[in-house]
């Protein structure tokens, strides 16, 4: 599991960078990557949560979860892998719209293909946008396959359910 | 599940004290365990013990006055995919005289959580303890 999932995590880093040339180096860039790359998706959904909320726990809860690093070690009769991924969680928070980046950099058992931007290459980027006094806008810019941990832990955040932190070595 | 934690060396932590520490856990694939330490003056920690958070709730007592360091692992492992994980929470506590501590442990549908309560054995008045007040002395 651990070595397909790593897999698909340069797989899904390489089809973003199209001819790996380059690799989206802030969270515009990759918001206007995602559309167009395989294997990556742009989910929009509303909550019924004001956005002061929203954006509260986002800034409550990323540095708490996604603060980490991780170590996987994949073993077989034939191979031995260890692979340590640092993430690092940013929050921006405006009058109507947070932004939260996650990026994860490869600290160990990965190559790197593409310029790196600084805290590791961009994973996802979840944008609360206010609607009103008691509805938010989420729009989410990540892969489309994979990491649905995060995704739900963040979705949690956003409608107040089950807050909590992603296990990432789930 | 214990050797998860990494600690090679791990230990029962040996409960003597006035309990001021209730951690409530639930659970629903993984076996959480609270790992104690104590910290002194230099930062250093010396490893006290484990405790296995295998009930709904249970009460222990850690030193008053004094910083602890306190470690709540989640252990899973999949029989099928020959996978097993360990991720943790960790944070400082300064327990005080007259407040006891309730931490509220969840790890449901791979979601876990770690809160930290301070309650006044006075007033019974509660409040979530901030993360920066549960940051460690090397933060």
């Amino acid at each position: 599991m651990r070595i397909a999932f790593t897999l698909y995590m340069l797989l899904f880093v390489t089809l973003l960078t199209g001819c790996v040339t380059s690799h989206p180096q802030n969270a515009t860039e990759f918001r206007a990557a995602v559309p167009g790359a395989f294997l990556a998706k742009v989910d929009k959904y509303e909550v019924t949560e004001p956005f002061q909320k929203v954006a509260s726990r986002f800034e409550k809860m990323a540095p708490k979860c996604f603060n980490v690093s991780i170590k996987t070690v994949s073993q077989s009769t034939t191979s031995y892998q260890v692979i340590v991924t640092d993430y690092k969680p940013t929050v921006i928070v405006g009058e109507d719209r947070a932004e939260l980046h996650l990026q994860q950099h490869h600290r160990q058992g990965v190559m790197k293909i593409t310029e790196e931007p600084e805290g590791g290459y961009y994973l996802m980027v979840f944008d609360a946008i206010k609607l009103d006094g008691e509805n938010t806008r989420i729009e989410y810019y990540g892969p489309s396959v994979g990491h649905e941990t995060i995704i739900k832990a963040v979705k949690g955040w956003a409608s107040g359910e089950n807050v909590g932190c992603p296990d990432l070595t789930a | 599940m214990l050797l998860a934690s990494g600690c090679s060396s791990t230990k029962l932590y040996k409960d003597v004290l006035t309990h001021n520490l209730e951690v409530n856990s639930k659970t629903d694939s993984v076996e959480a365990i609270l790992d104690i330490y104590s910290v002194g003056m230099q930062c250093e920690s010396e490893y006290l013990g484990t405790v296995a958070l295998d009930r709904n709730s249970i009460e222990l007592g850690i030193v008053m006055g004094k910083p602890s360091y306190l470690i709540v692992g989640f252990a899973s492992s999949s029989f099928w995919s020959n996978s097993s994980g360990f991720i943790s929470y960790d944070f400082t506590l300064l327990p005080r005289e007259a407040f006891r501590y309730e931490v509220d442990v969840s790890y449901i549908d791979n979601i876990y959580n770690v809160i930290v309560y301070e309650v006044s054995q006075l007033t019974g008045g509660k409040r979530e303890m901030e993360a920066a007040e549960l940051r460690n002395c090397h933060s």
